[in-house]
């Protein structure tokens, strides 16, 4: 019988044993920015402005990209029945399950954007604001992402289907997030954007567990 | 007893065989509604002071952006119907507006667009009615593409949990659309408010919308004698 | 290591792939200290019955009735193990073992010496201990084992029978899909037909 803290600590050494996992986001992360900024910034004017915007969709990229194989292992080597089978409820263990890998993905990430906020001479006030949306924003997108994994945990070459699937549910966040940001490069009130941010953050952490189980419970039987 | 009537009127074959009584009649009822409304609202209605000739597209292009969101819910309703009481008919009603909603989602789309073009003088700007309109399509292409890769009854199940979380999202991803248009375009431009429209413009537009639910109506009818047959 | 005595009841359990009925519905009772080996050809549904009597899946007609405070381990076709993992946190992270019993466990299994090597590394049989041993140390008080002794050698096999004859005399259960034969007094027989 598994518990949420065994959930939680078997996650967090199977990222630690293997960090090409993590890794990879992140370096896609880092080539979506790169090709971004490269491509789209050879006339250098509103840097301020653009930048942070070109992070954020890097950032819901790399996310997207990930989340697909959130259950998809686990469900494939037969561990996802252990959850499954437990006494604990499963949008518990789901929440355990989650938890590592938002951390993993997100701690790096904010460094890098913090570096990357440095190098490219962002105000401060803008690389706090940035720093914020990610903090309040990813991982809504990562829980509202663990209802399309769970939905297409059993569906091969899955990742389109749950990109169309996520999408939708993407838009709001990816809005909310995108208008704070630009609102502080253009020095106009951020706060309200922050606030919406977060009450989806609420809405997402409330709903995420409890929809991907009852889903879990029907797609990986 | 009441239980037993009503488990039997919402029972597959009972609802077929009603279906199939009705249908010839819903598809005269629904051309003819569709013939007057569209040579009132084409033909009759007056032409507006502002728009001349080309508001007509309204006739078609309001009752499919209504029909598309009244589908949506008709679908993730039928949807948490069948996710809590396990109602087949429910499922297949979802599994019926899926399609037809695109459609009507679809339709919007192009017919807003074309709309956009005289007034906007583009074909497409991200405009918070149409924005939202083009997400409504991901969420019914993303039901129909979960559906398909999904074997029958986890499929069925899995839609229609997805059906639900959507249509919670629907006033969201409305709302952060408005809000992001708001913020990011100067004043849109308006375009007719239904209310002050005159009511010989009102009328056909009125009966459009019925012609379209009768059309809706007819194909879950068709779909349903279908998924009679199949079972 | 008590166990509360409590039964399952199987009720014209039938059980469904793709919408068609694999074999004809069982009846069965278990009670404390019983077993059950279910037999039948490849492809009648061992594994589909194994996965409903777990819960994963729904039956298909009839109903399994079981304790309020169910208790069940399963060893599925698949071993549930991580390449990166050793045996001996494999079986930390799926049961509320302590270390001593993790140990004892992997010496009972003869495991001891490979206990901190990744799982990767280990043959098919060697896995199947890890398997085994983990449903062992659940303290469930029903095992549900599909292929139980699939790639396990003679020794192998004598230690998994050894466990399975503690469990019962314990008042576990244990129903188990297999092909070997298993010639244990508590159990019986349950034969699929389509």
């Amino acid at each position: 019988m598994v518990s949420f803290s065994l959930v939680f600590k078997r996650e967090c050494v199977l990222l630690l044993r293997t960090p090409q996992s993590w890794l990879q986001g992140l370096l896609f992360f880092t080539l979506v920015i790169f090709l971004f900024s490269f491509v789209l910034m050879a006339k250098q004017t509103d840097y301020q402005v653009l930048l942070p915007l070109y992070i954020w969709l890097a950032a819901l990229l790399a996310q997207l990209l990930a989340i697909d194989a959130l259950f998809k292992q686990d469900y494939l080597d037969g561990s996802l029945d252990l959850l499954l089978l437990s006494d604990t409820d499963l949008s518990y263990l789901i929440i355990g399950k989650i938890l590592p890998h938002l951390l993993f993905s997100l701690i790096p990430l904010l460094i890098l954007t913090a570096l990357l906020s440095v190098v490219w001479q962002f105000e401060i006030q803008l690389m706090a604001v940035l720093l914020l949306s990610l903090i309040i924003g990813l991982p809504s997108l990562f829980l509202f992402g663990s209802i399309g994994a769970a939905l297409t945990v059993s569906v091969r070459n899955s990742s389109v289907l749950t990109g169309i699937i996520l999408l939708p549910l993407y838009v709001p966040v990816l809005l909310f997030a995108v208008s704070a940001v630009q609102n502080t490069a253009l020095g106009l009130p951020w706060q309200g954007a922050i606030a919406l941010l977060g009450a989806n953050f609420i809405l997402a952490g409330i709903l995420a567990p409890i929809a991907s189980a009852a889903v879990l419970k029907v797609t990986a039987g | 007893m009441i239980k037993q009537q009503l488990a039997q009127f919402i029972s597959l074959p009972y609802m077929a065989r009603l279906c199939a009584r009705i249908t010839p009649y819903l598809f005269f009822v629904m051309l003819s509604v569709i013939a007057i409304g569209l040579a009132w609202g084409l033909y009759f209605a007056p032409s507006d002071y502002q728009q001349g000739d080309a508001f007509r597209i309204i006739y078609v292009h309001v009752p499919s952006a209504f029909l598309s969101l009244m589908v949506y819910s008709c679908m993730a309703i039928s949807a948490a119907l069948f996710l809590i009481w396990r109602i087949k008919i429910a499922d297949e009603i979802a599994r019926a507006s899926a399609p037809v909603g695109a459609l009507f989602t679809f339709l919007a789309l192009v017919t807003g667009s074309i709309w956009g073009k005289p007034m906007w003088g583009t074909w497409w700007i991200w405009d918070a009615r149409l924005t939202s309109e083009l997400i409504l399509l991901f969420l019914f292409f993303g039901y129909m593409a979960l559906r398909d890769a999904l074997p029958q009854k986890i499929g069925a199940l899995a839609s229609s949990y997805l059906a639900v979380i959507g249509m919670i999202n629907i006033p969201i991803i409305h709302f952060s659309v408005i809000w992001w248009n708001t913020l990011h375009q100067g004043p849109t431009l308006s375009r007719l408010s239904l209310p002050t429209m005159d009511s010989r413009m009102l009328y056909p537009l009125l009966l459009m919308i019925l012609g379209f639910m009768l059309y809706y109506l007819l194909i879950l009818c068709l779909q349903l004698q279908t998924a009679m047959r199949r079972s | 290591m008590s166990i509360q005595p409590l039964s399952y009841t199987a009720i014209h359990l039938g059980c469904s792939r793709n919408e068609h009925l694999l074999f004809k519905p069982v009846s069965f009772t278990l009670t404390p200290g019983t077993g059950l080996v279910v037999m039948g050809a490849n492809g009648v549904g061992k594994t589909t019955l194994l996965r409903v009597l777990a819960g994963l899946l729904p039956p298909a007609c009839g109903q399994f009735i079981r304790p309020v405070d169910k208790r069940m381990a399963y060893l599925g076709p698949h071993h549930a193990q991580k390449g990166t993992l050793t045996p001996s946190e494999q079986l930390k992270f799926a049961s509320l073992a302590n270390e001593a019993a993790i140990g004892a466990m992997l010496t009972r299994v003869k495991l001891l010496e490979s206990a901190d090597m990744p799982c990767a590394n280990l043959s098919s049989g060697q896995k199947q201990r890890v398997s085994i041993a983990q449903v062992a140390l659940s303290l469930a008080q029903l095992w549900l084992l599909d292929e139980p002794m699939n790639a396990l050698d003679k020794n192998g096999e004598a230690i998994f029978l050894e466990l399975l004859t503690e469990h019962l005399a314990r008042g576990g259960m244990a129903v188990i899909a297999t092909h070997q034969e298993i010639l244990l007094p508590a159990l019986h027989a349950l034969m699929l037909e389509t």
